[in-house]
């Protein structure tokens, strides 16, 4: 499995190069020219092409490209136009803020999601499968953006049960010191319990916006998933020998049906890390989603090559981690990849 | 089909297992609301009774700091405004019971006063005595010229607005004694210190930005674009910045003028508008930028909060490019500017916020006159023009508007309809800012929505210089030789008479050629809670001195 796991993280390489040359030709094909964003139009020209020399913007395109290439190998994703700092340290900051609000919908959109699922699928047709049904629908059909300003309507401005929407945590509360940058888990190790208290508070309707929105197919598949297996031969007969519920529904039906529901958690995941930004809007969360949309608008290259490199690591990473997960469950699949 | 539910060969007992396990679901969820719900109360009201912070609610980050070379965003330079200090600023007055910093009276800053020579030539500052940086280091003459010499070295926009003004380089600017430095002017002009009363001009500190100076980097740009930690010398210091969230500015010890009545002020970034406006009704934020006008009209009926309100010097036109088809003729403009709705636009796109523009030159400028100004809805006239210039029928042509500008994109909608009636089909065309922003600066947008000018320097002759006679900003082509010349001449001229007759020939001529729909000047709006008060209106470049504010419980 080791050798396995090595060459598909070999493969990422020429993916990632391949990647590069793209969004290095696109960013440079859209309109816009990023000095403009830089300095005040009364700027002499002088000055302008001072700056365009510094940023390597003067050398031509296939030139450009290498020392952009050269840069990556050393881990070096350029310096952002805007914000004067290193890409990578910007992309990195962000990424905790986006990582840890996508995380906990993730988790709640499971233990919501998957119990609805499996109850629905036992109960088929029941009142249990109409709530799951409608809910589902829902949560599809409504825009986050529309969730997002009613509940902070209703929850923050009517009935004053949510904090102000001031983003990750209170600005007159002193963050924890940095260690993972996930605010609830640093707060809580170094023991700052107002921090970790706001910082919770913050979560709660981010989280259930997006969870109520990637909810709906985890939903579905569960069910569908599960039906599958429940109606095959080996849960009915496992039935027949007189098992308990939880044994049938969870070791006989669950187990099979989780495998397609690994990969659409997969996918909904990284749907979840782009679909991010409305959401980021709307409660100043300081993440990816809001710095690549400032970035591309301002046509700051490094910036949004360098967000495109990320996002597709983390992608390659997270079906490779599904690979791995599919091997790691299910025997057949283990078999078969060792005979080949 | 087999419908043979599962839960038949189960005894019923069982069934509660996962009916349970739902349930815990149900019940966290509730708790874990209820829980929030007694902290969130009190989170809501904690800023109102907090009078020593101020917690102000902005669109967007600041970006690059550099002094000399910062971006041209409203919250970076606010902020430079705000943690630097200058030789000179502008006069704090009052007016209609207003206190206003007049855009045309200076007194001293950090320089304590100024002697001008007889030919008005040679200005010579002298320093206050005993002035300091935050970091403690005494601000002297050798400060200063440390300062001109890195602005003139750098060339940048600072350093070619002071030679603007006379002080062609950095030879100009020499010591005289520790706290005394001298100016000398190649010819006696009136723009000077409205050119340097500005944070392009903030004092640095050498101890701290030589340091950071690099063979690649031979101004510290890169150091300064992100710090200003030491070098700072205004009434307030930068204590924290995270980046995309907010930044904070706490009281600087060793500032000399007025001392800030709040210790802090957090600057929340809240990137959506009507976030901003709920954080401002709840009294979570004391004072919320850029809110909708509409919201800010609603904003009237609530007891809580209060905007203040002040003409702008802002010209929003539409600009219309002398070098394309069929702009290239005159009687084509001016059918144009008798096309157009203009008090239709004010009431329904500025909420009346708002006066019409009627000269090149804005109300609020010396000489503004509207004397001579023609253009009303008018479209008889309109028409009349439009088949003297040879387009009986109209023709078709398409408007620009940078994406994301609501006003323009509603500006334009009306135009659009209104010139319909004589026969102009306009099309609406929305480009992405930096798309906008480089063709415009390549002047070869044909028709455009223009709504972010507005000049520091409150003089009719530095304003008419930039949009009608530089080669960065015309952005119309407009090109008039006429124009040209007299700008070239009275641009440094100490005449006044003969500048302010120029001026008034000079606003006739734009006015009758039309090179810009004139559409309107939009007032200065801020909306914050009714117990902030002290705000000072700086017309120059509307940025807010924080050290002014204070709060009432």
């Amino acid at each position: 499995m080791l050798i396995y796991i090595a060459r598909r993280l070999a493969l990422l390489v020429p993916v990632l190069l391949g990647v590069t040359l793209v969004t290095f030709a696109l960013t440079r094909i859209i309109p816009g020219n990023p000095i403009d964003q830089l300095v005040s139009p009364l700027a002499s020209p002088e000055q302008r092409q001072e700056l365009i020399k510094q940023h390597g913007l003067d050398k031509p395109f296939y030139d450009q490209y290498v020392v952009y290439v050269k840069d990556l190998a050393h881990g070096d994703l350029g310096t952002s136009f805007t914000t004067s700092e290193p890409v990578l340290k910007d992309l990195s900051s962000r990424f905790t803020a986006t990582f840890e609000l996508t995380l906990y919908a993730m988790v709640v959109a499971v233990l919501v999601g998957v119990p609805l699922g499996i109850a629905s699928a036992v109960w088929r047709n029941s009142w249990v499968d109409h709530v799951s049904r409608v809910l589902a629908v829902t949560g599809i059909a409504l825009p986050v953006f529309w969730t997002s300003l009613t509940l902070l309507y209703l929850l923050f401005f009517r009935l004053h049960v949510l904090p102000a929407p001031y983003g990750r945590i209170d600005p007159r509360v002193t963050p924890p010191p940095t260690w993972t940058g996930l605010l609830t888990i640093d707060s809580l190790a170094s023991g700052h319990w107002a921090a970790l208290r706001s910082s919770v508070e913050a979560l709660i309707l981010p989280v259930a916006v997006l969870a109520f929105a990637v909810m709906a197919p985890i939903a579905r598949i569960t069910r569908s998933g599960m039906l599958e297996a429940l109606e095959s031969d080996y849960v009915r007969a496992a039935r027949s020998l007189g098992l308990s519920l939880q044994t049938v529904v969870l070791r006989h039906g669950l187990r099979n049906a989780v495998l397609p529901l690994i990969t659409m958690i997969a996918v909904v995941y990284g749907y979840l890390l782009g679909g991010v930004v409305l959401v980021e809007q709307i409660f100043a969360w300081p993440g990816l989603g809001r710095y690549v949309f400032t970035a591309i608008t301002s046509s700051d290259y490094p910036a949004v090559q360098g967000f495109i490199l990320y996002a597709t690591t983390i992608y390659v990473l997270l079906f490779l981690l599904v690979d791995v997960l599919y091997l790691v469950i299910d025997p057949r699949i283990r078999r078969g990849a060792r005979a080949a | 089909m087999r419908e043979e539910p599962l839960t038949r060969y189960i005894p019923r007992g069982r069934r509660a297992w996962i009916a349970g396990a739902a349930l815990v679901v149900a019940v966290a969820v509730a708790v874990a609301f209820a829980a929030a719900s007694t902290g969130g109360a009190r989170v809501a009201k904690r800023s109102a009774t907090d009078t020593k912070t101020l917690i102000v609610a902005v669109p967007s980050d600041i970006q690059n700091l550099d002094p000399t070379l910062s971006s041209a965003d409203v919250v970076t330079q606010e902020l430079l405004t705000n943690v630097y200090d200058w030789l000179i600023d502008y006069k704090v007055v009052t007016q209609n019971g207003h206190r206003i910093g007049s855009p045309n009276t200076f007194v001293g800053a950090i320089a304590q006063s100024f002697t001008w020579n007889k030919n008005h030539t040679v200005v010579t500052f002298h320093l206050r005595p005993g002035v300091k940086f935050a970091n403690g280091d005494p601000i002297d003459a050798n400060a200063v010229e440390f300062t001109y010499d890195r602005i003139f070295d750098q060339k940048g926009v600072t350093a070619a607005l002071t030679s603007m003004a006379a002080v062609p380089d950095k030879n100009a600017v020499t010591v005289v004694n520790p706290t005394t430095v001298k100016f000398d002017l190649t010819k006696a002009n009136s723009l000077l210190f409205g050119n340097m009363a500005q944070f392009g001009h903030s004092i640095l500190d050498p101890n701290v930005v030589k340091p950071h100076e690099t063979t690649q980097d031979a101004f510290a740009h890169n150091w300064l674009s992100t710090n200003i930690d030491g070098t700072a010398q205004g009434p307030f210091v930068l204590d924290s910045w995270q980046r995309g969230s907010q930044w904070v500015l706490t009281k600087n010890a060793n500032y000399y003028g007025t001392k800030p009545r709040v210790d802090k002020v957090i600057f929340k970034i809240i990137p959506d508008p009507s976030s901003r406006l709920a954080l401002l009704k709840s009294g979570s934020v004391d004072i919320a930028y850029d809110l909708p006008l509409k919201d800010i009209k609603k904003l009237q009926s609530d007891k809580n909060v209060q905007t203040v309100r002040f003409p702008s010097r802002f010209v929003v036109f539409l600009g219309m490019n002398s070098k394309t088809k069929p702009f290239n003729n005159v009687k084509v403009r001016q059918a144009i500017s008798y096309a157009v709705p203009y008090p239709t636009i004010i009431s329904q796109v500025l909420q009346g916020y708002g006066r019409q523009l009627t000269s090149p030159v804005p109300f609020g400028t010396p000489t503004h006159t509207d004397k001579d100004f023609p253009y009303k809805l008018d479209l008889t006239k309109a028409k009349q023009l439009l088949s003297q210039a040879g387009f009986p029928k109209g023709f078709s042509t398409t408007l620009y508007v940078a994406s994301g500008v609501e006003e323009g994109t509603e500006a334009a909608v009306w135009v659009q309809q209104s010139l319909a009636k004589i026969g102009v089909k306009v099309q609406i065309q929305q480009l992405p800012g930096a798309n906008f922003t480089s063709r415009l600066q390549k002047h070869d947008l044909p028709f455009f929505f223009f709504n972010n000018w507005i000049s520091i320097n409150n003089d009719p002759f530095y304003h008419l210089f930039w949009l009608f006679r530089s080669d960065c900003c015309d952005y119309t082509n407009y090109k008039n030789p006429t124009v040209w010349k007299t700008i070239d001449t009275m641009m440094l001229s100490s005449n006044v008479k003969a500048r302010n007759a120029a001026s008034l020939r000079l606003q006739k001529i734009i006015i009758r050629d039309a090179p810009w729909v004139f559409l309107y000047q939009p007032d200065f709006v801020l909306a914050m809670r009714k117990n902030v008060h002290g705000y000072v209106y700086y017309s120059a470049d509307r940025f807010t001195r924080y050290k002014f504010l204070y709060k009432t419980p």
